[in-house]
């Protein structure tokens, strides 16, 4: 039993999407993140991504209360999960994919906000995109 | 996949993350080590007696962490670091209090304001609001005697939990979840240093000082006893400084208002509740306060109304601290939402 609500983890590739307004998949990355920062607001969910993913994006740690991520907290990546990600075998080898499922082994996340195809093979619930009002 | 070999699948053909991901090769070294640490503390509660004071407890929760901590990256570590100081100053500041109390507080070094003594008033509320009796005197008529029974070693007991029960739950939760630790240390500070100022401000003598003529002031109860640990002592457990008395001597002996004995009693069961669905279970654990309160009062330690004045801070931290996470989490969704 955990003691806080289930963790989201905004992935990479939703980040990109979420903060770039010419994605092609912007509008529709937006509207799910709006509905998953409700549940947030509600204390429903906590919503989590990879510190790599959020200093790709630019976000400092005194950023870290401002802006589109503002209720996204960092699940800090250490050395043992770089380890980790080293070993692990994907298909093609991507060493950060790996990082990111590492990450949510080892936090216990079992949701995951992405448009990466490659999540669907591994048992984590993906957060549907697209279903909502546009 | 990965290194494993023969990864399972799900009933819907998908790679079971648990084993596709390396496992966390301490994790089994870290229960190990958690379980005999519980072990030793059992062994030593029974042969050495129950760690009430700040240094044995700091060691033995900072033991636990260790071992809790074993193979946990190195920030994790960082984290603890900064958490345990604040823990410690939190209670080097409780502690600098007794100064402040015995000796007034120093402005400047140009004058010192005192504050003075609580003789009389707590005993006139309990009073008041007992229409006319002393709710220690009367348990005391009644339930003590020459004799340890069942309802001192129960009163006994409750009364020591609160040396352990307080630092279990933050302990526990230090290593399940640094969220919650954050939350429940906030309410916990809150009420530390809410008592902290009271303590100074308004210095009040317990019940069994008020029923004794050796400090210096009137006797203004009938005599009360105080012995709280004597059931504690017939269950078999022994103080772990061998002489509890010397423990106490080190404490701050006019702060009964407010009871932290009470409010920490309100604080972890208030803290739990929310993890438990069955009302029932739910609601009887505030059954503890109410036992803690009583068997506080019936020990001579504290007024009631030290008790209820403990309770009434414990409820208005839990919702100073709920407003205020609800406040974090609003801010912080209106940066997206705009």
């Amino acid at each position: 039993m955990s003691l806080d609500p289930p963790q989201v983890l905004v992935e990479r590739s939703a980040i990109e999407a979420l903060l770039h307004a010419d994605h092609p998949r912007h509008g529709e990355v937006r509207n799910t993140y709006l509905q998953l920062v409700e549940q947030y607001r509600l204390e429903e969910i906590l919503l989590v991504a990879v510190s790599d993913d959020l200093a790709l994006v630019g976000r400092r740690w005194y950023e870290r209360r401002t802006g589109d991520l503002a209720p996204v907290d960092a699940l800090t990546v250490g050395k043992q999960h770089r380890r980790a990600a080293a070993q692990m075998l994907t298909e093609p080898h991507d060493p950060e994919f790996a990082l990111t499922l590492i990450m949510c082994e080892r936090h216990k996340v079992r949701r995951v906000f992405t448009i990466d195809d490659r999540f669907a093979a591994y048992d984590v619930d993906l957060v549907p995109v697209g279903d909502a009002d546009s | 996949m990965s290194t494993l070999e023969a990864p399972t699948f799900t009933a819907q053909g998908r790679w079971r993350l648990g084993e596709v991901v390396p496992p966390d090769e301490w994790r089994y070294v870290r229960y190990g080590l958690m379980a005999s640490y519980a072990a030793m503390y059992v062994w030593w509660l029974r042969e050495r007696g129950l760690p009430i004071d700040r240094i044995s407890v700091a060691i033995s929760v900072g033991v636990f962490l260790l071992f809790a901590f074993v193979g946990r990256p190195l920030r994790t570590w960082g984290i603890l670091a900064v958490d345990a100081a604040i823990y410690c100053v939190m209670w080097t500041a409780y502690e600098r209090t007794r100064d402040y109390a015995d000796n007034g507080v120093s402005v400047f070094g140009l004058f010192t304001i005192k504050f003075p003594l609580q003789w009389s008033t707590m005993r006139d509320i309990d009073r008041a609001l007992f229409l006319g009796n002393d709710p220690n005197v009367v348990l005391q008529e009644h339930f003590w005697g020459p004799t340890v029974r069942w309802w001192d070693k129960a009163a006994s007991t409750i009364y020591m939990t609160h040396f352990v029960l307080p630092i279990a739950a933050m302990a526990v939760l230090w290593v399940v979840s640094h969220r919650q630790w954050a939350r429940f240390i906030k309410r916990f500070a809150t009420l530390l240093l809410i008592g902290c100022i009271m303590f100074v401000v308004l210095p009040t003598a317990p019940p069994w000082m008020v029923a004794s003529s050796r400090f210096g002031h009137e006797q203004l109860l009938p005599h009360v006893d105080r012995n709280a640990w004597r059931g504690f002592y017939a269950l078999g457990f022994k103080g772990f400084t061998h002489d509890y008395s010397v423990a106490l001597s080190k404490g701050n002996a006019v702060a009964a208002m407010p009871s932290l004995h009470a409010s920490f009693a309100l604080l972890v069961p208030l803290f739990f509740m929310q993890w438990i669905t069955q009302r029932w279970v739910r609601w009887s654990l505030l059954l503890f306060p109410v036992a803690m309160l009583t068997s506080l009062v019936y020990l001579g330690e504290h007024w009631v109304i030290d008790g209820l004045v403990g309770w009434c801070i414990t409820v208005g931290a839990f919702w100073f601290w709920d407003w205020q996470e609800q406040r974090v989490r609003d801010r912080r969704a209106a940066q997206v939402t705009g």
